[in-house]
Protein backbone atom coordinates (compact mmCIF):
# COMPACT_ATOMS: atom_id res chain seq x y z
CA UNK A 1 0.00 0.00 0.00
CA UNK A 2 1.61 3.51 -0.84
CA UNK A 3 1.58 6.36 1.97
CA UNK A 4 -0.66 7.98 -0.02
CA UNK A 5 -3.03 5.11 0.10
CA UNK A 6 -2.13 4.43 3.96
CA UNK A 7 -3.48 8.33 4.63
CA UNK A 8 -6.49 8.13 2.91
CA UNK A 9 -7.32 5.04 5.06
CA UNK A 10 -6.36 6.75 8.40
CA UNK A 11 -8.08 9.73 7.34
CA UNK A 12 -11.31 7.68 6.84
CA UNK A 13 -10.98 5.95 9.79
CA UNK A 14 -10.52 8.70 12.02
CA UNK A 15 -13.23 11.13 10.35
CA UNK A 16 -15.94 8.83 11.03
CA UNK A 17 -16.53 9.98 14.37
CA UNK A 18 -15.45 13.77 13.59
CA UNK A 19 -18.76 15.34 11.85
CA UNK A 20 -21.02 13.48 14.68
CA UNK A 21 -18.84 15.34 17.34
CA UNK A 22 -19.09 18.97 15.16
CA UNK A 23 -22.55 18.65 13.68
CA UNK A 24 -24.08 17.26 16.75
CA UNK A 25 -23.29 20.21 18.61
CA UNK A 26 -26.11 22.89 18.37
CA UNK A 27 -24.34 25.37 20.41
CA UNK A 28 -21.02 27.88 19.48
CA UNK A 29 -18.96 25.05 21.03
CA UNK A 30 -19.02 22.45 18.43
CA UNK A 31 -18.24 25.59 16.10
CA UNK A 32 -15.13 26.59 17.50
CA UNK A 33 -14.31 22.92 17.81
CA UNK A 34 -15.08 22.96 13.92
CA UNK A 35 -13.11 26.30 13.26
CA UNK A 36 -10.46 24.91 14.97
CA UNK A 37 -9.86 21.71 13.64
CA UNK A 38 -9.98 23.51 9.93
CA UNK A 39 -7.83 26.04 11.05
CA UNK A 40 -4.79 23.24 12.11
CA UNK A 41 -5.76 21.52 8.72
CA UNK A 42 -4.91 25.02 7.24
CA UNK A 43 -1.90 25.33 8.55
CA UNK A 44 -0.79 21.95 7.43
CA UNK A 45 -2.18 22.40 4.25
CA UNK A 46 0.27 25.55 3.65
CA UNK A 47 3.07 23.20 4.98
CA UNK A 48 2.34 20.71 1.90
CA UNK A 49 1.87 23.79 -0.62
CA UNK A 50 5.54 24.45 0.81
CA UNK A 51 7.13 21.72 -0.13
CA UNK A 52 5.89 20.98 -2.86
CA UNK A 53 6.85 24.32 -4.88
CA UNK A 54 10.22 23.58 -3.08
CA UNK A 55 10.15 20.63 -4.92
CA UNK A 56 9.13 21.44 -8.19
CA UNK A 57 11.94 24.35 -8.07
CA UNK A 58 14.85 21.88 -6.96
CA UNK A 59 13.59 19.74 -10.57
CA UNK A 60 13.86 16.43 -9.07
CA UNK A 61 10.24 15.55 -10.31
CA UNK A 62 8.83 14.98 -13.90
CA UNK A 63 6.51 17.43 -15.00
CA UNK A 64 3.98 14.78 -14.42
CA UNK A 65 4.83 14.15 -11.06
CA UNK A 66 4.14 18.29 -10.90
CA UNK A 67 0.78 18.40 -12.78
CA UNK A 68 -0.60 15.19 -10.21
CA UNK A 69 0.98 17.41 -7.26
CA UNK A 70 -0.40 20.67 -8.25
CA UNK A 71 -4.12 19.17 -9.07
CA UNK A 72 -3.98 16.99 -5.62
CA UNK A 73 -3.29 20.55 -3.37
CA UNK A 74 -5.43 22.43 -6.01
CA UNK A 75 -8.33 19.98 -5.39
CA UNK A 76 -7.41 20.25 -1.04
CA UNK A 77 -7.69 24.41 -1.41
CA UNK A 78 -10.98 23.41 -3.20
CA UNK A 79 -12.66 21.45 -0.73
CA UNK A 80 -11.32 23.35 2.53
CA UNK A 81 -12.87 26.36 0.92
CA UNK A 82 -16.02 24.28 0.80
CA UNK A 83 -15.76 23.29 4.66
CA UNK A 84 -14.77 26.94 5.55
CA UNK A 85 -18.24 28.01 4.11
CA UNK A 86 -19.87 25.18 5.54
CA UNK A 87 -19.20 26.16 9.13
CA UNK A 88 -21.10 29.09 8.87
CA UNK A 89 -23.75 27.03 8.96
CA UNK A 90 -24.45 24.57 11.83
CA UNK A 91 -26.15 21.82 10.02
CA UNK A 92 -24.13 21.62 6.72
CA UNK A 93 -23.26 18.33 5.52
CA UNK A 94 -19.68 17.59 5.87
CA UNK A 95 -19.39 14.72 3.36
CA UNK A 96 -16.67 16.36 1.22
CA UNK A 97 -13.91 14.00 -0.64
CA UNK A 98 -10.39 15.53 -0.17
CA UNK A 99 -9.13 13.19 -3.38
CA UNK A 100 -5.70 11.60 -2.14
CA UNK A 101 -6.09 12.58 1.28
CA UNK A 102 -9.47 10.61 1.28
CA UNK A 103 -12.99 11.39 2.53
CA UNK A 104 -13.96 13.68 5.51
CA UNK A 105 -17.04 12.60 6.10
CA UNK B 1 -22.38 34.92 25.14
CA UNK B 2 -20.16 35.81 29.04
CA UNK B 3 -16.59 36.33 28.44
CA UNK B 4 -16.18 33.77 31.74
CA UNK B 5 -16.21 30.78 29.06
CA UNK B 6 -12.64 31.36 29.26
CA UNK B 7 -11.62 27.42 29.01
CA UNK B 8 -12.28 28.07 25.03
CA UNK B 9 -10.71 31.03 24.71
CA UNK B 10 -7.24 29.12 24.26
CA UNK B 11 -8.29 28.30 21.14
CA UNK B 12 -9.24 31.88 19.99
CA UNK B 13 -7.06 34.83 18.85
CA UNK B 14 -4.01 35.69 18.88
CA UNK B 15 -3.30 31.72 21.04
CA UNK B 16 -4.82 30.15 17.65
CA UNK B 17 -2.38 31.74 15.60
CA UNK B 18 0.06 30.89 18.29
CA UNK B 19 -0.77 27.37 17.76
CA UNK B 20 -0.57 27.75 13.81
CA UNK B 21 3.31 29.18 14.16
CA UNK B 22 4.19 26.95 16.20
CA UNK B 23 2.82 23.69 13.74
CA UNK B 24 4.14 25.80 11.02
CA UNK B 25 8.11 26.36 12.88
CA UNK B 26 8.03 23.01 13.57
CA UNK B 27 6.83 20.67 10.69
CA UNK B 28 8.34 23.42 8.18
CA UNK B 29 11.40 24.48 8.98
CA UNK B 30 14.66 23.68 10.53
CA UNK B 31 17.14 21.26 9.34
CA UNK B 32 16.69 18.14 7.50
CA UNK B 33 19.41 15.60 8.71
CA UNK B 34 18.07 12.55 8.04
CA UNK B 35 17.14 11.52 4.90
CA UNK B 36 13.61 9.99 5.56
CA UNK B 37 11.23 12.08 5.02
CA UNK B 38 7.63 11.09 4.10
CA UNK B 39 4.67 11.81 3.43
CA UNK B 40 2.99 10.90 0.06
CA UNK B 41 0.48 13.38 -1.44
CA UNK B 42 0.12 11.96 -5.27
CA UNK B 43 2.91 9.95 -4.88
CA UNK B 44 5.11 12.87 -3.66
CA UNK B 45 7.07 12.48 -0.94
CA UNK B 46 6.77 15.93 0.88
CA UNK B 47 6.69 16.20 4.52
CA UNK B 48 7.27 13.85 8.24
CA UNK B 49 3.60 14.00 9.16
CA UNK B 50 0.45 11.78 10.28
CA UNK B 51 -2.45 14.27 9.79
CA UNK B 52 -5.07 11.62 11.64
CA UNK B 53 -3.54 11.63 14.67
CA UNK B 54 -3.07 15.74 14.26
CA UNK B 55 -6.49 16.01 13.68
CA UNK B 56 -7.12 13.56 16.59
CA UNK B 57 -5.32 15.42 18.91
CA UNK B 58 -6.66 18.87 18.06
CA UNK B 59 -10.81 17.20 19.28
CA UNK B 60 -9.48 15.34 21.88
CA UNK B 61 -8.11 18.92 22.66
CA UNK B 62 -10.74 20.86 22.39
CA UNK B 63 -13.06 18.20 24.23
CA UNK B 64 -11.53 18.94 27.41
CA UNK B 65 -11.70 22.32 26.75
CA UNK B 66 -15.49 22.38 26.34
CA UNK B 67 -15.90 19.95 28.98
CA UNK B 68 -14.21 22.54 31.32
CA UNK B 69 -16.28 25.30 30.15
CA UNK B 70 -19.45 23.02 30.54
CA UNK B 71 -18.58 22.57 34.31
CA UNK B 72 -18.01 26.28 35.12
CA UNK B 73 -21.26 26.68 33.42
CA UNK B 74 -22.48 24.69 35.81
CA UNK B 75 -20.94 25.96 38.92
CA UNK B 76 -22.24 29.46 37.62
CA UNK B 77 -26.12 28.25 37.11
CA UNK B 78 -25.79 26.53 41.08
CA UNK B 79 -24.80 30.00 42.03
CA UNK B 80 -27.34 31.76 40.09
CA UNK B 81 -31.30 30.74 41.31
CA UNK B 82 -33.69 31.14 39.06
CA UNK B 83 -37.39 32.29 40.25
CA UNK B 84 -39.77 29.73 39.74
CA UNK C 1 14.26 1.87 20.61
CA UNK C 2 15.20 4.91 19.01
CA UNK C 3 17.02 8.45 19.07
CA UNK C 4 14.62 11.13 18.42
CA UNK C 5 16.68 14.48 17.46
CA UNK C 6 15.11 17.94 18.21
CA UNK C 7 17.85 20.29 17.67
CA UNK C 8 21.85 21.09 17.79
CA UNK C 9 24.07 22.97 19.26
CA UNK C 10 27.71 23.94 19.80
CA UNK C 11 29.56 21.57 21.86
CA UNK C 12 31.08 24.38 23.75
CA UNK C 13 27.61 25.36 24.89
CA UNK C 14 26.22 21.82 26.06
CA UNK C 15 26.63 22.84 29.75
CA UNK C 16 24.29 25.26 29.86
CA UNK C 17 21.65 22.80 28.85
CA UNK C 18 19.38 22.26 31.79
CA UNK C 19 19.56 18.46 32.68
CA UNK C 20 15.92 17.80 33.21
CA UNK C 21 14.07 18.80 30.02
CA UNK C 22 11.12 16.62 28.87
CA UNK C 23 10.46 16.38 25.48
CA UNK C 24 8.22 14.16 23.28
CA UNK C 25 6.63 11.43 25.62
CA UNK C 26 8.07 12.74 28.74
CA UNK C 27 11.25 11.38 27.34
CA UNK C 28 14.20 12.96 29.31
CA UNK C 29 15.78 15.56 26.92
CA UNK C 30 19.79 15.17 26.87
CA UNK C 31 22.94 16.10 25.18
CA UNK C 32 24.54 13.84 22.20
CA UNK C 33 28.22 14.45 21.98
CA UNK C 34 30.18 13.07 19.32
CA UNK C 35 33.69 12.17 18.89
CA UNK C 36 35.71 15.38 17.67
CA UNK C 37 32.61 17.23 17.04
CA UNK C 38 31.80 20.52 17.04
CA UNK C 39 27.97 20.23 17.40
CA UNK C 40 26.51 18.09 19.75
CA UNK C 41 22.71 17.04 19.29
CA UNK C 42 19.21 17.54 22.04
CA UNK C 43 18.14 13.94 21.89
CA UNK C 44 15.65 11.59 23.51
CA UNK C 45 15.78 7.88 23.59
CA UNK C 46 12.09 6.37 22.67
CA UNK C 47 10.41 3.31 23.02
CA UNK C 48 8.68 3.18 19.87
CA UNK C 49 8.40 5.86 16.64
CA UNK C 50 6.58 8.87 17.48
CA UNK C 51 3.09 9.37 16.35
CA UNK C 52 2.49 13.16 15.12
CA UNK C 53 0.11 14.69 16.46
CA UNK C 54 -0.42 18.48 18.01
CA UNK C 55 1.13 17.17 21.60
CA UNK C 56 4.20 16.02 19.80
CA UNK C 57 4.74 18.59 17.96
CA UNK C 58 4.33 21.20 21.34
CA UNK C 59 6.86 18.44 22.63
CA UNK C 60 9.32 19.38 20.25
CA UNK C 61 9.37 22.76 20.43
CA UNK C 62 9.09 22.71 24.37
CA UNK C 63 12.77 20.95 24.44
CA UNK C 64 14.53 23.47 22.25
CA UNK C 65 12.57 26.00 24.25
CA UNK C 66 14.50 24.87 27.51
CA UNK C 67 17.90 25.33 25.95
CA UNK C 68 16.55 28.75 24.24
CA UNK C 69 15.45 30.04 27.57
CA UNK C 70 19.22 28.94 29.17
CA UNK C 71 20.70 30.95 26.67
CA UNK C 72 21.62 28.10 24.40
CA UNK C 73 21.68 29.12 20.72
CA UNK C 74 19.89 26.04 19.14
CA UNK C 75 19.78 24.95 15.26
CA UNK C 76 15.81 23.39 15.57
CA UNK C 77 15.98 19.98 13.46
CA UNK C 78 12.77 19.44 11.61
CA UNK C 79 10.16 17.21 13.36
CA UNK C 80 10.26 13.85 13.46
CA UNK C 81 13.97 13.20 12.53
CA UNK C 82 14.69 9.48 14.17
CA UNK C 83 17.51 7.40 13.98
CA UNK C 84 18.04 3.64 15.28
CA UNK C 85 20.50 4.57 17.85
CA UNK C 86 23.07 7.57 18.88
CA UNK C 87 25.32 6.47 16.63
CA UNK C 88 23.35 6.57 12.93
CA UNK C 89 22.75 10.62 14.66
CA UNK C 90 26.40 11.20 14.80
CA UNK C 91 27.30 9.27 11.03
CA UNK C 92 24.85 11.96 9.50
CA UNK C 93 25.86 14.72 11.74
CA UNK C 94 29.59 13.82 10.51
CA UNK C 95 28.42 13.48 6.54
CA UNK C 96 25.94 16.49 6.81
CA UNK C 97 26.95 18.38 9.81
CA UNK C 98 29.28 21.05 8.67
CA UNK C 99 26.92 23.95 7.47
CA UNK C 100 25.63 23.72 10.48
CA UNK C 101 28.58 23.97 12.50
CA UNK C 102 29.86 26.84 10.45
CA UNK C 103 26.15 28.52 10.72
CA UNK C 104 26.11 28.07 15.04
CA UNK C 105 29.93 29.45 15.25
CA UNK C 106 28.76 32.22 13.13
CA UNK C 107 25.68 32.60 14.97
CA UNK C 108 26.06 32.36 18.64
CA UNK C 109 24.32 34.37 20.84
CA UNK C 110 21.39 34.90 17.87
CA UNK C 111 17.67 33.68 18.55
CA UNK C 112 14.79 33.64 16.15
CA UNK C 113 12.11 36.06 16.92
CA UNK C 114 8.78 36.61 14.88
CA UNK C 115 5.94 38.65 14.63
CA UNK C 116 2.38 37.04 13.58
CA UNK C 117 0.61 39.35 11.62
CA UNK C 118 -2.60 39.52 9.59
CA UNK C 119 -2.01 38.65 5.74
CA UNK C 120 -3.59 41.13 2.91
CA UNK C 121 -1.53 40.84 -0.23
CA UNK C 122 -3.76 40.60 -3.10
CA UNK C 123 -3.19 37.28 -4.84
CA UNK C 124 -0.37 37.89 -7.78
CA UNK C 125 -0.75 37.93 -11.39
CA UNK C 126 1.08 34.90 -12.93
CA UNK C 127 4.55 34.61 -14.28
CA UNK C 128 7.43 32.25 -16.33
CA UNK C 129 7.32 29.02 -15.18
CA UNK C 130 10.23 27.80 -12.46
CA UNK C 131 11.06 25.32 -15.15
CA UNK C 132 10.54 25.62 -18.67
CA UNK C 133 10.03 21.87 -19.51
CA UNK C 134 6.63 22.32 -17.19
CA UNK C 135 5.07 25.23 -19.45
CA UNK C 136 3.05 22.96 -21.20
CA UNK C 137 1.49 21.57 -18.22
CA UNK C 138 -1.76 21.72 -17.19
CA UNK C 139 -3.82 23.37 -13.86
CA UNK C 140 -1.74 21.78 -11.37
CA UNK C 141 1.50 23.06 -12.71
CA UNK C 142 -0.29 26.49 -13.02
CA UNK C 143 -1.48 26.35 -9.26
CA UNK C 144 2.09 25.61 -7.90
CA UNK C 145 3.67 28.47 -10.18
CA UNK C 146 0.46 30.83 -8.51
CA UNK C 147 1.58 29.60 -5.03
CA UNK C 148 5.38 30.54 -6.16
CA UNK C 149 4.21 34.07 -7.36
CA UNK C 150 2.96 34.93 -3.80
CA UNK C 151 5.80 33.83 -2.19
CA UNK C 152 7.32 36.78 -3.74
CA UNK C 153 4.72 38.92 -2.71
CA UNK C 154 6.04 38.86 0.80
CA UNK C 155 8.43 41.62 0.61
CA UNK C 156 4.99 43.71 1.36
CA UNK C 157 5.79 42.43 4.92
CA UNK C 158 8.94 42.90 5.47
CA UNK C 159 10.39 45.39 7.92
CA UNK C 160 13.89 44.97 6.99
CA UNK C 161 14.00 48.78 6.66
CA UNK C 162 12.72 49.71 10.02
CA UNK C 163 14.52 47.05 12.07
CA UNK C 164 17.98 47.29 10.00
CA UNK C 165 19.96 48.17 13.24
CA UNK C 166 18.34 45.12 15.28
CA UNK C 167 18.13 42.29 12.74
CA UNK C 168 20.85 40.31 10.88
CA UNK C 169 18.18 38.68 8.91
CA UNK C 170 14.71 38.31 7.60
CA UNK C 171 12.28 35.60 6.44
CA UNK C 172 8.74 36.01 5.61
CA UNK C 173 6.17 32.67 5.53
CA UNK C 174 2.85 32.15 5.47
CA UNK C 175 1.55 30.17 7.79
CA UNK C 176 -2.58 30.44 7.04
CA UNK C 177 -4.49 32.33 4.01
CA UNK C 178 -5.24 35.04 6.46
CA UNK C 179 -1.80 35.19 8.35
CA UNK C 180 2.08 35.33 8.14
CA UNK C 181 5.31 34.99 10.31
CA UNK C 182 7.70 37.51 9.67
CA UNK C 183 10.90 35.86 11.19
CA UNK C 184 13.83 38.22 12.51
CA UNK C 185 17.12 36.91 13.29
CA UNK C 186 18.25 38.61 16.50
CA UNK C 187 21.09 39.08 18.74
CA UNK C 188 19.49 37.80 22.26
CA UNK C 189 20.86 41.34 23.85
CA UNK C 190 18.75 43.41 21.19
CA UNK C 191 15.39 41.26 22.09
CA UNK C 192 14.20 44.23 24.48
CA UNK C 193 15.31 47.02 21.68
CA UNK C 194 13.70 45.19 18.91
CA UNK C 195 10.31 44.67 21.05
CA UNK C 196 10.15 48.44 21.40
CA UNK C 197 10.85 49.09 17.96
CA UNK C 198 7.91 46.43 16.50
CA UNK C 199 5.81 48.17 18.70
CA UNK C 200 6.30 51.43 16.90
CA UNK C 201 5.65 49.73 13.15
CA UNK C 202 1.97 51.09 12.41
CA UNK C 203 0.77 47.76 10.27
CA UNK C 204 1.88 45.60 13.24
CA UNK C 205 -0.28 47.64 15.94
CA UNK C 206 -2.13 44.63 15.62
CA UNK C 207 0.56 41.61 14.94
CA UNK C 208 1.17 39.16 18.25
CA UNK C 209 5.47 38.52 18.64
CA UNK C 210 6.65 35.51 19.80
CA UNK C 211 9.89 34.60 20.74
CA UNK C 212 12.91 34.29 21.80
CA UNK C 213 13.14 30.45 19.64
CA UNK C 214 15.78 28.34 18.27
CA UNK C 215 16.49 28.95 14.88
CA UNK C 216 13.91 27.63 12.77
CA UNK C 217 13.71 29.92 9.80
CA UNK C 218 17.37 30.57 9.70
CA UNK C 219 18.79 26.85 10.20
CA UNK C 220 18.42 25.60 6.78
CA UNK C 221 18.98 27.60 3.16
CA UNK C 222 16.61 28.43 1.29
CA UNK C 223 13.62 27.22 3.81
Amino acid sequence: MTDADELEVQLNELSRSLPDRISAQPDNAGQELGKLVLTLVEVVRKVLEHQAVRRMDSGTLTAEQVERLGLALLRLREKMDELKTAFGVSDEDLDIDLGPLGRLR
Amino acid sequence: MSRDAGALEEIYEPEQLVLSDLINRVLDKGVVISSTITISIADVDLVELDLRLLISSVVALTEQARKREAARRDDVSVRVDPRP
Amino acid sequence: MTTYLYGLILARNAERVPPAAKGIAGAAVRVLHCVGGRIAGLVSTLDEPIQASIDAVRAHDRALQSAVDHDVTVAAVRFRQSFSTDDEVCRHLSEHGGRVAELLDHLDGFVEMRILAAANVQAPRTSAPSQPEYAAAGPGVAYLQQLRDKSAQRPAYSARTELAALIRDEHVTSIREDAVAVAHLVRRSDIPAYKTAVATIPRFSQATVVGPFALYSFAEPGT
